[in-house]
């Protein structure tokens, strides 16, 4: 991890907390959403006539019909979770686009929402077949298949942030690794501006970032609708 | 690749704070727009079926209204025709009536005319033939017998 300089930290009760800058990037892209939505959402009439509320419309309706689609009509109290979780790590993953590091090549970060995964996967099994239910789910199809299930089910949230982490962070890597190849080049061939580096990086960018990013948004919550899916049926 | 607790909490607690916020913000209240209008559509189209087979049935029943109207209608001009023809009918019939009526009148009077115009006539004759004959022999006549002798000759000349 390159840059794990805490930036500032911050004394609440007593205790440092240190801000990191996937922290900030964070509340940048939370003020952006919050700043955005109440616009996007203002006045919406009842024959759409405004590209913002088609957009919004189209947006939710997607992530509707995503969740009902791929869970069923009884998971879709699960929409906004999934929309947030759609929106905050698009936002995030394509971070990348501005020049920073994206707050998902962080692993606490990306341990963070697999760690919400894994709790609302729990939560909802866990309501879905009552507590005796839940426990009785891990002695199934027999109760030797216990600890398997047990790491079975742990798993989970390492793989999605090991998942998500490292593909971010490999993306991030690349680009990093051909902006040093292009400025070497330019130095090499004793150019004063970095010409390679103004529009070489772009297909790399629409791959990495863009194309990259949406992929893992999209792996990461697919993910967890099926294991909230799979986990209460046990 | 060290953890640090505080980012992973951090990171927590803002996906909270975002999923609170965009399910207020955003999701609940376009969710339950877009059904209203789905509502209100379904409702407004099932509204206008309804009122289109009422409307349909009005026109039906004023169309059937119409044609009674109109049968009734052809009925009572045919009767008023019926009618009219039954009174010409009894006019001419009476016309001719009377018409006859003044004709056999009028013969009837011709003949009564005629016959008092004969009878005047006879009479005539009878007093003219008495002249006659009284200038013819030169004397007189016992007129009355002899007047309903004569009379009686031309009534048979006359027959």
């Amino acid at each position: 991890m390159g840059s794990s300089e805490a930036i500032f930290t911050i004394k609440i009760l007593g205790i440092d907390i240190p801000i990191y800058f996937s922290v900030i990037a964070q509340w940048i892209i939370m003020a952006l959403i919050m700043i955005t939505v109440p616009i996007l959402t203002k006045n919406l009439k009842l024959v759409p006539t405004t590209g913002r509320q088609i957009f919004v419309e189209t947006v939710v309706e997607k992530i509707n019909s995503l969740v009902k689609g791929n869970m069923g009509e009884e998971y879709k109290g699960f929409a906004p979770f999934f929309g947030t979780l759609i929106v905050y790590l698009l936002f995030m993953n394509l971070f990348g686009l501005t020049g920073f590091r994206p707050p998902t090549a962080d692993y606490s970060v990306a341990l963070g929402l697999a760690i919400i995964s894994f709790v609302i996967i729990q939560v909802n099994a866990i309501v879905h077949s009552g507590i005796l239910g839940y426990f009785k789910g891990y002695a199934k199809p027999f109760w030797f298949m216990i600890p398997l299930n047990i790491i079975e089910r742990l798993v989970v949230p390492v793989s999605l942030s090991l998942r998500l982490f490292g593909n971010i962070t490999a993306a991030v890597i690349m680009m990093e690794l051909l902006y040093e190849g292009l400025e070497f080049l330019s130095h090499v061939l004793h150019f004063k501006i970095p010409v390679f580096a103004t529009f070489i990086p772009i297909p790399f960018h629409i791959y990495f970032d863009l194309f990259d990013g949406t992929i893992q948004m999209f792996i990461f919550v697919m993910l967890t609708m099926i294991f909230i899916k799979t986990t209460s049926e046990h | 690749m060290e953890i640090n607790l505080w980012t992973v909490v951090i990171t927590i607690f803002n996906v909270v704070i975002l999923y609170i916020f965009l399910k207020k913000k955003l999701f609940i209240p376009v969710t339950t727009f877009m059904e209203n209008r789905t509502n209100t559509i379904e409702n407004n189209i099932k509204s206008s079926i309804n009122k289109k087979k009422e409307a349909e049935e009005l026109k039906k029943e004023y169309e059937n209204k119409l044609k009674e109207l109109n049968e009734q209608g052809k009925r009572i001009v045919e009767e008023y025709k019926n009618k009219a023809l039954n009174i010409h009918d009894e006019i001419i019939a009476q016309a001719k009536k009377e018409a006859d009526f003044i004709r056999q009148k009028a013969r009837e009077d011709a003949e009564l005319e005629m016959e008092r115009a004969q009878d005047e006539i006879k009479k005539q004759i009878v007093s003219l033939a008495l002249l006659v004959a009284a200038k013819a022999i030169e004397r007189e006549l016992d007129e009355e017998k002899h007047h309903a002798l004569i009379k009686e000759f031309i009534n048979r000349v006359g027959a």
